[in-house]
């Protein structure tokens, strides 16, 4: 029932390792939009009555992930002038390595935790080691690069894996809290690109390390 | 649509159109006054709902149920509305002086303005909202605008507390967000309707039935999630940045009603998870734990603070600790936590508008420098001494009468660690923080600052909120305490 579901799930993982592994952005960007075309193919996998429901949600998130974020994040690069990541505070092999480690034990856990939330046996298999995996990329991204830029599409890949986990609730959610959440991680994003545009502007420079002169 | 609910719909789409209005008006005098007038409107038409709700003693429901207004919400709509509007009137007279020396252009105004009423928008999402979904889209939406207003000026410094704050923002975001999800599949089993899985409503009438396991990996994602928003230690890094760097109208909304709101959030989850739980006291647990955690990180930091604005930060921290402790102790505790919510909103607009008025008059706010400001400022001087006083627990203030309270709750429910960690916490903070506040106040004046003259609005932005601290400190309207008996009551029944 859910083969399709699952290979596009599997397809995502892959995807997070590469995001791991790469230093050039534009990588990145290109990786998170075919993320995000597997991320909207994802609702119409599942079999179910609410057949509109799942388009327009597909059709939301194609626009925000494929077309509108990425075409932020490029114009964001192009702006600041930053085409790749350098000597980030976690170096591009370990992070990659943590990264498989991540999805190795939660392929080990899933099962467990299926049980303990009780969710149903015909459950997608590769849902929550998906989900954890893609999450815990962004996260990794997020905080242990040294470019704000960096650290934009860290927050991407980090809600893409939270989409995942939300499609556990897929029938059980109205629309209307859905679109809100969609809107939202795409607001966060353009005010991140917004502030990190502006310190461009102001300092010169996108640099983490360099935002620290508050202490206290 | 039933009585009351047009109110909640006024209430949503109003600061809209305030938003609308700013923006097409050129001068920046005229925004300043229209960003005023409106949120005096939106607080009438909120003083309005809040009373339907105290006089009927039932919530207002509206939009299919979407949308609540109960006593709990109705609380922290009160406290919201009291301190908007006191601040709203600081920062017509905070940015006019800077108008007058032409710092205060009409697209900052234009950005301020429509920022301000776009965070007042996404404040009235989060406590109307009866969807625990929309609830987070609005804090998410709190948290950008929130944000850009921290560095509506630009400087590198309050760049980089921006910076800052957004990174943790939306981390904390993620993990309420999390949080929020596991709480729908908790409803898994349940043959609850497709609008029902997150209605707050729905979940308590079935709360009983839900799965308890799926709730308490929620309630740990929802606690250290929105807990970053709320700044308890350890996740309030943010917190004394954003609060120092900000213009001072933004620290005091944000000290005094964003933190709150954040904090509002959990108090929803607290009686799902209770309830579920049998009454287990294990969320109410925790609560105390990074309560306790809160109030003595910031003792460490109040004792070595140099920056006045980072000091009422870390007092914020302080505070929002000792209400979650009040909140996990439970019972008496709870309505403790919740009267202290007012009473410390109240004060740190205060000690925010004096701090930033000072900041402006000396162009520092290191506190070596800020000495002898009861002669230089004796309005806001005086204003900063006393509120300080109130915020530190010093009787008849209002502050006192909550922690006494807690106390008392304390004793009830023999929570005796809670008691002793709080206790030493809070004597270190009184300490520390009456060395600071004087030698501010009375210590040496250096020979050049002239002397400030105070207007009328001075006068009455630091004379209202003392008044009020030291009247609730004395006696409490019975209206009043039974909205907040009431709210009790959802928290923690």
């Amino acid at each position: 029932m859910y083969e399709w579901m699952d290979t596009c799930l599997v397809a995502i993982l892959v995807l997070d390792l590469y995001i791991l592994g790469t230093s050039r952005l534009i990588a990145v960007i290109q990786a998170t939009i075919v993320q995000g075309m597997l991320l909207g193919i994802l609702p119409l996998t599942v079999h179910s009555q609410e057949t509109i429901h799942h388009w327009i949600l597909s059709i939301s998130v194609l626009l925000s992930n494929v077309f509108l974020m990425p075409y932020l994040a490029i114009l964001l690069i192009r702006k600041v002038e930053i085409r790749r990541e350098v000597e980030p505070f976690l170096e591009f092999t370990p992070s990659l390595m943590i990264g498989m480690a991540i999805a190795f034990i939660s392929f080990w856990i899933a099962p467990y935790s299926q049980k303990i939330l009780q969710l149903p046996q015909h459950f997608p298999r590769m849902l929550m080691p998906a989900a954890i995996t893609t999450a815990m990329s962004g996260f990794i991204i997020l905080a242990t690069r040294r470019k704000a830029v960096t650290q934009v599409l860290g927050y991407l890949v980090m809600e893409n894996g939270i989409y995942i986990w939300g499609l556990t609730l897929l029938d059980k959610m109205p629309l209307l809290v859905e679109l809100g959440v969609i809107l939202g991680i795409f607001m966060t994003v353009m005010v991140m690109a917004t502030v990190c545009y502006r310190v461009y502007l102001r300092l010169g420079h996108v640099n983490v390390d360099e935002l620290s002169n508050l202490k206290g | 649509m039933r009585d009351g609910g047009v109110l909640l719909w006024l209430l949503l789409f109003l600061p809209l159109v305030g938003v609308a209005v700013c923006l097409v008006l050129k001068s920046p005098r005229k925004i300043l006054l229209t960003t005023c007038g409106g949120i005096f409107a939106i607080g009438a038409v909120a003083a309005i709902a809040i009373a339907i709700v105290i006089i009927r003693g039932t919530p207002i429901l509206a939009a299919n149920d979407w949308l609540l207004l109960d006593a709990l919400s109705a609380y922290h709509l009160l406290v919201m509305i009291l301190t908007f509007a006191l601040t709203t009137l600081f920062a017509v007279r905070y940015f006019g002086d800077e108008l007058r020396v032409n710092h205060f252009p009409t697209s900052l105004a234009r950005q301020f303005s429509s920022l301000w009423f776009g965070i007042v928008a996404s404040i009235m999402t989060v406590l109307l909202s009866n969807n625990l979904g929309v609830m987070w889209v609005g804090i998410e939406a709190t948290t950008l605008v929130a944000s850009l207003l921290i560095s509506l000026h630009g400087q590198p410094l309050a760049l980089e507390a921006s910076w800052k704050y957004i990174l943790l923002g939306v981390v904390g975001g993620t993990f309420a967000f999390i949080g929020t999800l596991t709480v729908g599949i908790s409803t898994y089993r349940l043959p609850v309707e497709t609008s029902g899985c997150l209605m707050w409503t729905q979940l308590m009438a079935c709360a009983k039935t839900l799965n308890p396991e799926a709730l308490k990996i929620a309630f740990i994602f929802l606690l250290t999630g929105y807990g970053t928003k709320v700044g308890l230690a350890p996740m309030h890094s943010w917190l004394p940045d954003a609060h120092s760097q900000a213009p001072a109208p933004v620290s005091a909304i944000f000290s005094g009603f964003l933190l709150n709101l954040s904090l509002y959030c959990i108090m929803r989850y607290i009686p799902l998870v209770e309830v579920a739980t049998n009454h287990a006291r294990w969320s109410l647990r925790i609560m105390v734990a990074f309560g306790i955690i809160s109030i003595m990180i910031s003792a460490a930091f109040i004792l070595v603070q140099h920056d006045v604005k980072r000091l009422l930060a870390y007092h914020s921290v302080e505070h929002m600790g000792i209400i979650t402790m009040g909140l996990g102790i439970g019972g008496l505790g709870v309505l403790a936590g919740l009267f202290h919510t007012l009473n410390h909103s109240v004060c740190k607009t205060l000690s925010f508008f004096c701090a930033g008025r000072l900041g402006q008059l000396y162009g520092t706010h290191d506190m070596e420098q800020l000495s002898g400001v009861a002669r230089v400022a004796p309005v806001w001087g005086i204003g900063l001494f006393a509120s300080i006083l109130a915020l530190i627990g010093v009787a008849p203030f209002a502050i006192f009468m909550s922690e006494f309270q807690l106390v008392k709750a304390a004793l009830d429910n023999r929570a005796m660690w809670a008691l002793v960690f709080f206790l030493f916490g809070s004597s270190a903070i009184f300490v520390g923080a009456l060395r600071h506040a004087m030698s501010m106040t009375w210590g040496d004046t250096a020979a050049d600052k002239s002397y400030d003259k105070a207007n009328i609005i001075d006068y009455v932005l630091v004379l209202f909120p003392l008044g009020l601290l030291l009247l609730l400190g004395l006696w409490i309207p019975e209206f009043l305490w039974n909205l907040i008996q009431n709210a009790a009551l959802i928290v923690g029944k």
